[in-house]
């Protein structure tokens, strides 16, 4: 029977609007109530947080994830924190599975690095502690003056993969871009498996070969031969590096946002004789019209977490299954609560992950 | 070949000029006004074709006239950007046979090594005022070479150690004002070269420097950047704040481990790549490097590979390791094909080289013809150099990020690129406020 959250539990759960179905089912699994708090827009479209109970002295554990409106998640958490922390909460632990902004963790084209940007507004407004799940790229965790963790969701596709795959021992991991080869193997490493890579001509913007070259002078100035000019980059078709003729493909990759890129990849693995593809991503974001591209791949399923919403997109795509990671984050409150050890939630987990 | 560089460098710097009065006109330490340097004092040099003041009166957008030499016309261009339209000096014809001078710059006249060159480029007029390069003890060589691209000298500073250990840094030139570069790369002893570049920073940050970079070739403690394993710390982020602390404004390094320790610091960081240095080398030194592959040692490189790859258009490959588990060898799948071609692992660390050396036993195994590997960081600790002369590699080549000398002595396979012009140009265009970018793509000569 769920108890109030204040009942001397110590224990505060509170939840912005970016996924109320996580928030359920998570203080569900926990047996506490919801925090009642009331983040909302105003009318001039700014944030409004209400914490209509008492926080003091409390552990309070805010869950937000990415979702469509990036932006407004972000203001909507960053003013929670910073509500909680002016009403004297002990601690504060941010669980926000999907982390926005996590691709732009590097320089690009003298871009800023927003990441970094943003983890310090999150340390600032007060958090003292950041949970996530399957970060873009461990390094991340530097950027936050306080303690990261990185829980994985990979024990629950192995999991799903076991029982939902009838003849996966058949199959190969294949990584979508070189980028991604170390998750790959670290899944090929745990299902016996082999391993294949896709390289070639992707129109992926942020990868270009243009990744530092704020190009200034112009890039094919060959006839100042004082600084001789490289070449660039002549990316061939997409080629898979690796042998996956008569096979089940399975690509793996932490996000699934804009489909092109894998359904490309798909008609490549295709061609070279896979007989059924699966895509296995963490992170469902699926904007725009990735869900009708999707149904018209080749792409025999697409299995996600339920870090992102994305039921819209279900109900546009059939192919589309969601493994649920609550448990995983009950686990890791109750742990943090609790002053116990997260080590249990890493324990299958390999260095490459 | 050097002179010709020497000649090339002078014209750059002269075409640059104007952009140095933009840049020095804020020094705190030069009156605003200051344009026209006094000529007394200073040797005059003979006006050559090279510098013509500019006849024009309008403030046209041409405001340095040069005889057009065919690398100058770039140049122009090149800096035409750079160069501010509305300079109040522009309707009289500008003689600048010597930059602006720091009044407090006690820098010393360079001893050229070169006499009949000092004579006919008069370089004492066109060295680059305020700025100051230090070595620290990790790699005094490679701090000679930048300076000497940069023809400087290397700035005085006594470097010793306390009976107890303690590092003793005494820095002995004046640094007041300055723009102040340490060069200092994570070899040998690398916990004291970090504290002794701390040291360093902190003393010229409090003897009133304009402003401190750090040059680090090889920044220590890159691969601790992640939290993979319960408790462990993320000791380059504990370096990147230790180096803010102690008072850095600028950081420049080369090939970090992963690109994303960028953002570990607050003060911009500029990451070179010795890519540019590697491929030029390959083209170079390698037989047949058309037909080669580029194979990656792990999984982790594969981005790294793929991108030489393309450059080259050239095919890859990758090893994979497979986890040891009780009763199994750890095994290793080559994933693509070496069948008769020159193969190139190319990895940013050698360390311990035991993953090289066995990628390089499975490629010839897998019927390589030959195996070099290309490594950014050669590092070389405990048996690396015995593994490597008992190996099947045709060459090792690595960088002088860290100093090879000791190595290369040790095992004949080693070879050297030296990335000092990388650096000097770095140094030189963060100094003079010009564009880096450009030595993302390109190579300075030699």
């Amino acid at each position: 029977m769920p108890v109030r959250a204040d009942a001397s539990s110590g224990m505060v759960l509170l939840t912005g609007n970016s996924h109320p179905e996580l928030a359920k089912m998570v203080s569900e699994r926990l047996e506490i109530r919801l925090g009642e708090a009331t983040v909302y827009n105003k009318t001039n479209r700014e944030t409004s947080v209400d914490i209509k109970q008492s926080v003091r002295g409390k552990h309070v554990f805010i869950l937000q994830s990415g979702s469509k409106n990036v932006n407004n998640d972000v203001m909507e958490l960053l003013v929670l924190i910073y509500a909680c922390k002016t009403s004297m909460s002990k601690t504060i632990t941010v669980i926000m599975p999907y982390l926005p902004y996590s691709k732009q963790c590097r320089m690009l084209r003298r871009s800023s690095i927003a990441m970094k940007l943003v983890a310090e507004m999150i340390c600032k407004a007060g958090a003292s502690r950041l949970v996530s799940l399957d970060l873009y790229k461990k390094e991340i965790q530097g950027f936050f003056s306080c303690p990261v963790d990185n829980l994985r969701a990979s024990p629950f596709f192995l999991q799903h993969i076991k029982t939902n795959i009838p003849d996966y021992k058949n199959a190969i991991i294949v990584a979508k871009s070189p980028g991604v080869m170390n998750k790959a193997t670290s899944y090929a490493d745990r299902l016996r498996l082999g391993v294949a890579v896709i390289h070639g001509e992707q129109k992926d913007e942020e990868e270009s070969g243009l990744e530092d070259g704020r190009q200034s002078p112009p890039p094919n100035v060959t006839s100042y031969d004082f600084l001789p000019a490289q070449e660039s980059k002549q990316k061939p078709p997409l080629t898979v590096v690796g042998d996956v003729g008569g096979r089940i493909a399975i690509m793996v990759d932490d996000i699934i946002d804009d489909a092109q890129s894998f359904v490309a990849a798909a008609e490549v693995l295709k061609a070279r004789g896979a007989y059924k593809i699966y895509v296995i991503a963490t992170h469902g974001v699926l904007s725009s019209d990735a869900p009708a591209l999707l149904e018209a791949s080749p792409i025999t399923e697409v299995i996600v977490t339920n870090t992102v919403p994305h039921d819209l997109q279900k109900m546009r795509c059939h192919k589309i299954k969601t493994v649920d990671v609550s448990l995983m984050i009950c686990e890791a409150i109750r742990r943090i609560f609790h002053n116990e050890s997260m080590g249990q939630l890493f324990r299958d987990v390999t260095l490459d992950d | 070949m050097f002179g010709e560089i020497r000649d090339r460098l002078f014209r750059f710097q002269k075409h640059s000029r104007n952009t140095r009065n933009e840049f020095f006109g804020t020094h705190p330490s030069l009156p605003e006004d200051i344009l026209d340097p006094p000529a007394a004092g200073r040797s005059s040099r003979p006006t050559e074709s090279l510098i013509d003041p500019p006849p024009t009166t309008t403030p046209s957008s041409r405001s340095v006239v040069i005889k057009p030499s065919e690398t100058a016309n770039q140049d122009i261009s090149l800096l035409e950007k750079s160069v501010d339209h509305s300079h109040p000096h522009k309707d009289h014809p500008i003689h600048h046979p010597t930059p602006p001078r720091s009044f407090f710059s006690s820098s010393s006249l360079a001893v050229h090594p070169n006499v009949e060159t000092a004579h006919s480029s008069s370089e004492e007029d066109l060295r680059m005022p305020n700025i100051k390069v230090f070595s620290g003890s990790s790699h005094p060589d490679l701090s000679t070479r930048i300076c000497e691209r940069l023809q400087l000298e290397v700035s005085k500073a006594s470097l010793k150690k306390f009976s107890n250990k303690e590092t003793n840094v005494e820095i002995g030139e004046s640094v007041r004002g300055e723009d102040v570069y340490i060069i200092q790369s994570a070899a040998g002893e690398i916990n004291d070269n970090l504290m002794e570049l701390l040291i360093m920073i902190n003393a010229c940050k409090i003897a009133s420097s304009c402003r401190v970079a750090a040059v680090i070739p090889a920044f220590p403690y890159a691969r601790q950047d992640k939290k993979d394993k319960s408790r462990a710390p993320i000791s380059a982020k504990l370096v990147a704040n230790m180096l803010s602390v102690a008072g850095a404004d600028h950081i420049i390094t080369m090939d970090l481990h992963a690109s994303q320790i960028q953002g570990f610091f607050d003060i911009p960081v500029d990451n070179l790549y010795a890519e540019p240095a590697i491929l030029k080398y390959i083209k170079e030194s390698i037989p047949n490097w058309q037909s080669s592959v580029i194979v990656s040692p792990d999984a982790g490189g594969a981005k790294r590979v793929t991108s030489i790859a393309d450059r080259l258009n050239v095919d890859f490959a990758l090893i994979h390791k497979e986890r040891k588990r009780a009763n199994e060898v750890e095994k290793m799948t080559l994933v693509g094909s070496v069948e008769g071609k020159v193969a190139i692992l190319v990895d940013d660390m050698a360390d311990t080289c035991g993953t090289i050396c066995m990628a390089a036993d499975k490629l010839v195994e897998a019927g390589a013809e030959k195996v070099y590997a290309f490594c950014v960081h050669g590092i070389f600790s405990g048996p690396a150099l015995t593994r490597l002369n008992a190996s099947k590699f045709e060459a090792v080549v690595v960088t002088n990020t860290i100093p090879q000398d000791e190595n290369m002595k040790k095992c004949p396979k080693i070879q050297c690129i030296d990335i000092s012009m990388i650096l000097a140009e770095a140094i030189r265009r963060t100094h003079n406020g010009e564009s880096v970018s450009y030595l993302f793509s390109h190579v300075p000569i030699c």
